[in-house]
């Protein structure tokens, strides 16, 4: 169990920074997930921790140590690989105990702990077989048993799921996390896949662009965006464009304007000037009848039926679109295209940001933020 | 914690980087490439420019420029060449296309006959031509006695001739790999505009299949512009280049080493040129080909297909003959040099009583020869795969040099840069041992950076993440994973390294001699039964060589 601190790390590629100024600290036994579109840099901020790649700037240390400068097979990680990198002239045992051989464990010592580990993912009955035929979950539990068997300060996933098939990569993701919590190892883990980052992970960092954009537990990133890319990024989002004025320097608050329908708020920091408010398809309200002063009046262009959920494409008058989404709509109470409705954007649950969609000058819940060190 | 906003110097960054185990395997192959490769390249240029008194001139190549005797030599090495690659041309494209689009039998026997007669050394087909078409060969002998009389193999149509043979597999075998992978609906798109089937040849296919068919025709063309024995044997009066540049260098009279290297800088040159022109011309017509469909293999109806099997089968067997010819010949009874009617094992139990050395010294060299460059050919490899920068990129084009350096030119270029102090080496069997490698070291660092892209890097990672050092990983999973595609290249350099004559001929001296310098030898003495039986050891261990590789590899397509 190891923690690990990052401070001011950049990573160049050629001219263009694959990691950008990375500062915060990942807590022993955390399950730490790095987020973000392919490009973004996860990877490399994880080859970094690795030791594959060193950063030109910035120091890193697993607890106190420094390791900058120590080379990746004395750092002491078990890495899973998103192609399995199984060796494949080594039978299943032999991958396995490939990590203890090198630390010069006994014969029998050897024996027991390759067991237990191939008994822990499931594959104990297969230990003489050659790796190479065998399924593509199979050989990512090989990978998985082999990271852990040397009993690793740090574990380390690369997108360790996304060459397996939808159904299995639901359940593999599940054993992942129990068998996390049970080794009690702090874990890196990678992935393009939010459904997967909020499933599994203690932490999430988003990055985008070499940047860490924000760090929060998985709710607190969900619900509480610290700007437009992770709003988008995560889930879906609905951007309308608001305003914001007569800013009151004394209760922190201004109006927010929405066609024509205004609200007062209080702002996290003072701002005037257009804004970008994000709302979540599932907290917009629709209704064929107007409820009250701040809905705004649209018209329903598509209706998708998805099972689970109504999802309504509508139009409002100025002609930004929206998307909403309504749960468990008995089917006879469904609305049609080409009806007028009136929308609840909910102001009070939605993120505001400033005219970029860098910042964020409303969030709903500011308390329970425990993100952590912030960069951006 | 504060913020640095400086970029750490270049040795800072590079610091982890470098200095590990394949930091020093890079700097010890390019000490080698220096020692080896540049430096005598630059010794080979820097005695071109200073006459017999140490003098700095010109004078050789204004000599080179003016003396007609110099000039021929230039001119004939062009012409030779560009007639093999052309007459190769025209056999070769038939030839593949004939075997990848009908079902023409014995494909197989046919593609390692081919082979076969690729890997001999040209100098041994040019030996056996002499046997059958020289002034006393048995066929001249033989036509004479019905009274027919044919020019003999001796002069410039000789070399074409031999060349040709020779060197066609090449053409074949780039141009087979180019037509199996074509997009047939190419052809097919042409067909369904009405072109008629030789139109379609001519406009889409061929064109289609230039880029790979100009690189086989360089190959020819390098090969015949390089070559030293077979113009030796049997051009006579005929000289070209590489021979003349030999001859400069290894006179009775002391030789004149200015001379020989300014001949050297010459081939050089013009094989330089040529390399690039055929870069040049293809980066201009090379199309993007996704073959997604490849061509299907078209039924003939028994009669043509007879026809074309018979054609094919007699081109290969007229390219075999030298070989069949030479082990005949090992075999026949003779007195002294002069043969008799009937068979014995004369010629064998004279060179094992004679030049038992010649062997052993082929076989240690070779063998030790294929070891370092099995080994210095995968760590290259990995250097430029895995390991690319400036620095590897720049090893990379000087190992391009061993392809337009001849034989002979390596061979003179290593005696003036290692017959005097700081390094000697003229006279041992090292430097052999050396220009062997730097001469066949390309194939075994081809086939083996061709494996490694194939390979999955996150292994060697895996490994290292699991406690296990870079160096040691590399032997324990990387080195281990490549073999098999190593092989392939490996035995192309050991089968080249057996046959080795042009740079051997100039580096030997009594002791060191090997097999085909003793071949050569004996040819020039006239003993044509122990030469032959020589040339059969030689072609006995290429055939089992190339018989095992294609087995081994699971009788997968060779490539050559």
């Amino acid at each position: 169990m190891q923690s690990v601190t990052f401070e001011h790390v950049t990573k160049y590629f050629g001219q263009s920074k694959a990691v950008n100024d990375a500062h915060f600290k990942i807590e022993e036994g955390e399950f730490f997930t790095l987020l973000g579109p392919s490009g973004c840099g996860k990877t490399t901020l994880l080859r970094t921790i690795a030791g594959f790649y060193k950063q030109e700037e910035g120091n890193l240390y697993f607890g106190d140590r420094l390791m900058n400068d120590v080379p990746t097979h004395n750092r002491d990680i078990g890495m899973v690989f998103q192609n399995y990198a199984i060796f494949p002239h080594m039978t299943v045992f032999e991958n396995v105990a490939y990590g203890l051989r090198a630390r010069k464990v006994s014969k029998k010592e050897i024996e027991e702990r390759v067991m237990e580990a191939l008994e822990m993912v499931e594959l104990g009955h297969l230990r003489d077989r050659a790796p190479s035929n065998m399924s593509g979950g199979q050989q990512q539990r090989i990978a998985l048993a082999r990271a852990i068997v040397i009993r690793p300060s740090l574990l380390l996933m690369d997108e360790p799921l996304s060459n397996l098939d939808a159904k299995l990569r639901i359940k593999m993701r599940s054993d992942i996390r129990k068998l996390q919590k049970d080794l009690n190892i702090t874990t890196i883990y990678v992935t393009h896949d939010q459904e997967e980052a909020l499933a599994v992970s203690d932490r999430i960092a988003v990055l985008s662009e070499g940047r860490v954009q924000q760090i929060g537990l998985p709710h607190e990133i969900y619900s509480y965006p610290s700007n437009r890319f992770v709003a988008n990024f995560i889930g879906t989002s609905n951007f309308v464009r608001g305003t914001s004025g007569q800013y009151n320097a004394a209760t922190g608050s201004a109006k927010i304007g929405v066609q024509g329908m205004s609200k007062t708020m209080k702002l996290t920091s003072a701002f005037e000037g257009e804004v970008l408010i994000s709302v979540r398809p599932e907290n917009i309200g629709v209704s064929v009848q107007r409820g009250h002063e701040e809905e705004l009046a649209g018209e329903i262009e598509t209706v998708t039926f998805l099972g689970e959920k109504v999802s309504y494409g509508i139009r409002l008058v100025d002609g930004q679109k929206l998307e909403a989404s309504v749960h468990s709509v008995e089917p006879r109470r469904m609305l049609r295209e080409k009806m007028s409705v009136f929308v609840d954007l909910r102001l009070d649950r939605a993120v505001i940001f400033d005219e970029t969609g860098k910042e964020a000058v409303y969030r709903a819940s500011q308390d329970d933020s425990s993100a952590g060190l912030e960069t951006a | 914690m504060q913020a640095k906003t400086i970029q750490a110097p270049v040795w800072k960054r590079l610091s982890l980087q470098v200095w590990d185990f394949w930091g020093w395997v890079t700097l010890l192959v390019y000490v080698f490439l220096a020692l080896f490769i540049v430096y005598p390249l630059f010794s080979l240029m820097a005695t071109s420019f200073y006459d017999e008194n140490g003098v700095f001139s010109f004078q050789n190549y204004i000599d080179f420029a003016t003396l007609k005797y110099f000039r021929n030599a230039l001119w004939h090495s062009f012409a030779v060449s560009g007639l093999a690659t052309f007459f190769a041309i025209l056999i070769g494209v038939p030839m593949a296309y004939v075997t990848t689009r009908y079902n023409v039998r014995f494909k197989g026997l046919m593609h390692i006959m081919i082979i076969m007669s690729l890997v001999s050394p040209p100098f041994i087909g040019a030996y056996s031509w002499i046997l059958m078409l020289g002034n006393n060969g048995f066929i001249t002998n033989f036509l004479r006695d019905i009274g027919i009389h044919i020019k003999s193999i001796y002069g410039m149509h000789g070399i074409v001739f031999v060349f040709t043979l020779q060197l066609y597999p090449h053409i074949y075998l780039y141009v087979s790999g180019a037509l199996k992978t074509i997009d047939t609906s190419l052809e097919e798109a042409a067909e369904s505009l009405g072109m008629s089937a030789w139109k379609r040849l001519r406009t889409v296919t061929l064109p289609l299949i230039f880029p790979t068919l100009s690189a086989g025709a360089l190959m020819v063309f390098m090969a015949s512009f390089a070559d030293f024995g077979t113009p030796m044997l049997i051009g006579q009066g005929y000289k070209t280049l590489p021979i003349l540049a030999y001859e400069q260098f290894i006179s009775e009279m002391g030789g004149n080493a200015a001379m020989a290297s300014t001949l050297s800088v010459v081939l050089i040159l013009c094989t330089t040129m040529i390399l690039f022109a055929q870069r040049y011309i293809v980066s201009r017509k090379n199309y993007a080909m996704s073959g997604m469909r490849t061509p299907k293999v078209k039924q003939l109806r028994p009669l043509p297909k007879f026809l074309l099997t018979l054609g094919a089968l007699a081109v290969v067997s007229v390219s075999i003959i030298p070989q069949a010819t030479v082990i005949v010949t090992s075999f026949i009874k003779k007195k002294g040099p002069v043969f008799h009617k009937g068979f014995s094992l004369d010629s064998y139990r004279e060179i094992l009583f004679r030049v038992p050395k010649a062997i052993i010294n082929t076989y240690t060299y070779s063998i030790l020869s294929i070891v370092i460059m099995v080994v210095v050919g995968m760590l290259v490899a990995y250097i430029l795969v895995r390991r690319k920068s400036k620095l590897t990129a720049a090893m990379d084009s000087i190992l391009m040099l061993p392809y337009v350096m001849p034989g002979t030119v390596l061979g003179i270029s290593l005696i003036i840069a290692f017959n005097k102090p700081p390094i000697v080496l003229t006279g041992t069997w090292i430097i052999l041992v050396i220009a062997y490698i730097v001469r066949k070291i390309p194939y075994t660092i081809r086939s083996s950076t061709a494996i490694l892209h194939q390979l999955d890097r996150n292994v060697e990672e895996a490994s290292i993440s699991l406690g296990v050092p870079p160096a040691k990983t590399f032997f324990k999973t990387t080195a281990r994973l490549m073999v098999p595609g190593v092989a392939s290249g490996a035995i192309l350099s050991w089968v080249t390294t057996i046959n080795e004559l042009s740079s051997t001929i100039v580096l030997y001296f009594g002791a060191t001699a090997t097999i085909s310098v003793t071949i050569y030898s004996e040819v020039f003495t006239s003993n044509y039964g122990t030469g032959a039986a020589l040339a059969s050891i030689l072609s006995l261990t290429t055939l089992v060589s190339l018989l095992i590789a294609y087995f081994v590899s699971g009788r997968k397509e060779m490539n050559v």
